[in-house]
């Protein structure tokens, strides 16, 4: 599958680190991570490369929103991790990031066209024009 | 945040009031509406929690061509048999194991006596090199923008003289704008997926919706992201206006990752290539550049494809049309009668991105 799977950098040794995927610890590269990246920052892997770095802010939420859409999907996970024999334990995070500060929800997001879902299903604004200039 | 507002991915009130709202736009828009995602995970989210359920009448959502390894060309499949039969060892990404080439598939040539490797990801390929450094290790690359960044940091970073790759890397743009053209098929807006697009940025889209005068909507995995992707053009097609728009902010900036980008683009350049059932695409194709054609397979060994005819069911084999978006996998022939994910005749059938694999899994239209 082509989705990203959230780790936790526990060590890091030049381009490599070791990253800790709920409980499974795995060696991603940080070649293209595209942001400094320190030991107990989030990233977002793919195919052993950490391909962003998550915000501080966001960390809780990723990870508990990854730890729903992956419930029942764990095989599909591991294999996204390279790691088809070990097993996954969700809710297990570090204090830190339980004890984190609230984090900037999904409505961070770039400027909206018309009848915004997200803030309410309605259609608020009864003459929507589409932002196209983005 | 509490665990509440977590659950709201995944709320049926939401996800009703989605579909309510739906409904609404489709009776205001009063005509068939074809909208066109190209993402296996975004596929696995519709048919695994039965969102088609949920559309109204006349609201199409149709997989295109997004998944890699049902759009790598079976020739390709063809020099990855031929150089591990020359005596290489072939590593390549769990996908694309089994999928079959002209003759054969890579699982087929290990049956044979050839040394191919599942790998899962770019850098355990290169430690395989490293681990034989008296034989040659090729990397069949297969992928979109996520795993050819990855594979492009690897030639940049000097691996073992002993290691090449094999490219059979997409470029996903140009194949939108394709089948956008294609007369036969009518889309009216595209998702996109987030995850590609956290490697390329979706301002990549902007020529695109400025020259097809169709929406793009970048969506996430969960249910409710993709509902609500679906509502977010459906509001364009209704104002009649083109539009780009991020709904999947916690992953998605509109620059992209410009380190990966960078790095890609100094490994790859495009170049014109078939895409396996749907067309030959100018742009489409990414092969490495002249700096790095030492580590270049295609430059390293005699790779001419395999000669003779494909399995005759491939003749039947309706794959080329379903990533096009002209059909769906229960219009197949073949579909769950000879073709089967233990026994694929279509690369459609293999990847766990493959329409027609999930289609198996899940279903595509649940009948609930």
């Amino acid at each position: 599958m082509c989705l990203g799977i959230p780790g936790e950098i526990l060590e890091i040794d030049g381009q490599t680190a070791r990253a800790e995927f709920w409980n499974v610890e795995k060696a991603v590269r940080l070649d293209i991570v595209g942001d400094d990246v320190e030991e107990g920052d989030y990233v977002l892997n793919h195919a052993g490369f950490a391909i962003r770095k998550i915000p501080d802010d966001e960390v809780e939420e990723t990870m508990e929103l990854y730890e729903s859409l992956l419930s029942g999907d764990e095989e599909d996970a591991l294999e996204e991790i390279g790691a088809t024999d070990a097993t996954l334990e969700f809710g297990d995070r570090p204090a830190a990031v339980e004890e984190g500060d609230t984090p900037v929800a999904s409505t961070n997001r770039m400027p909206r066209g018309p009848g915004d879902a997200r803030t309410g299903t309605e259609d608020s604004d009864p003459d929507p024009r589409p932002e196209t200039d983005e | 945040m509490s665990s509440d507002q977590t659950l709201q991915f995944r709320n049926p009130d939401q996800a009703d009031q989605l579909a309510e709202r739906l409904e609404t736009l489709m009776a205001d828009i009063d005509e068939p509406v074809t909208l066109m995602h190209v993402c296996g995970s975004h596929e696995q989210a519709i048919a695994k929690f039965g969102l088609r359920s949920l559309l109204p009448d006349g609201l199409s959502v149709r997989m295109g061509p997004g998944c890699p390894v049902c759009v790598t060309n079976m020739p390709e499949v063809d020099e990855a048999v031929a150089v591990a039969e020359q005596g290489a060892i072939v590593a390549t990404y769990g996908d694309m194991f089994r999928v079959p080439g002209t003759q054969k598939s890579l699982a087929d040539a290990r049956a044979d006596g050839a040394d191919v490797e599942v790998v899962y990801s770019a850098s355990e390929a290169v430690e395989l090199a490293a681990e034989h450094p008296d034989r040659e290790v090729v990397f069949f690359a297969t992928g979109f923008e996520t795993t050819a960044a990855p594979t492009a940091a690897i030639l940049a970073n000097d691996p073992p003289e002993n290691f090449s790759v094999l490219s059979a890397h997409k470029y996903v743009p140009p194949a939108m704008e394709v089948v956008a053209e294609m007369p036969d098929v009518d889309i009216d807006g595209f998702l996109a997926a987030g995850h590609a697009a956290t490697i390329t940025g979706y301002g990549l889209f902007e020529p695109f919706v400025e020259e097809f005068e169709l929406p793009i909507v970048v969506g996430g995995f969960e249910p409710i992201d993709v509902l609500l992707g679906v509502e977010r053009l459906l509001e364009y097609i209704k104002a009649d206006v083109a539009g780009l728009e991020n709904a999947y902010p916690r992953c998605v900036s509109k620059e992209g990752n410009e380190q990966a980008l960078e790095t890609m683009w100094s490994v790859f350049e495009t170049t014109s290539g078939e895409w396996r059932g749907i067309a030959e695409i100018p742009g489409a194709n990414l092969v490495i550049r002249d700096e790095y054609a030492a580590y270049d397979t295609r430059e390293r060994f005699d790779v001419e494809p395999a000669s003779g005819g494909p399995d005759p069911l491939t003749e039947q084999c309706i794959c080329g049309d379903i990533m096009a978006g002209k059909a769906d996998p229960d219009e197949c022939e073949l579909f769950d009668e000879e073709c089967t994910p233990g026994n694929p005749v279509g690369a459609c059938m293999v990847s766990s991105e493959g329409t027609c694999k999930i289609w198996h899994e899940y279903g595509g239209h649940p009948d609930f």
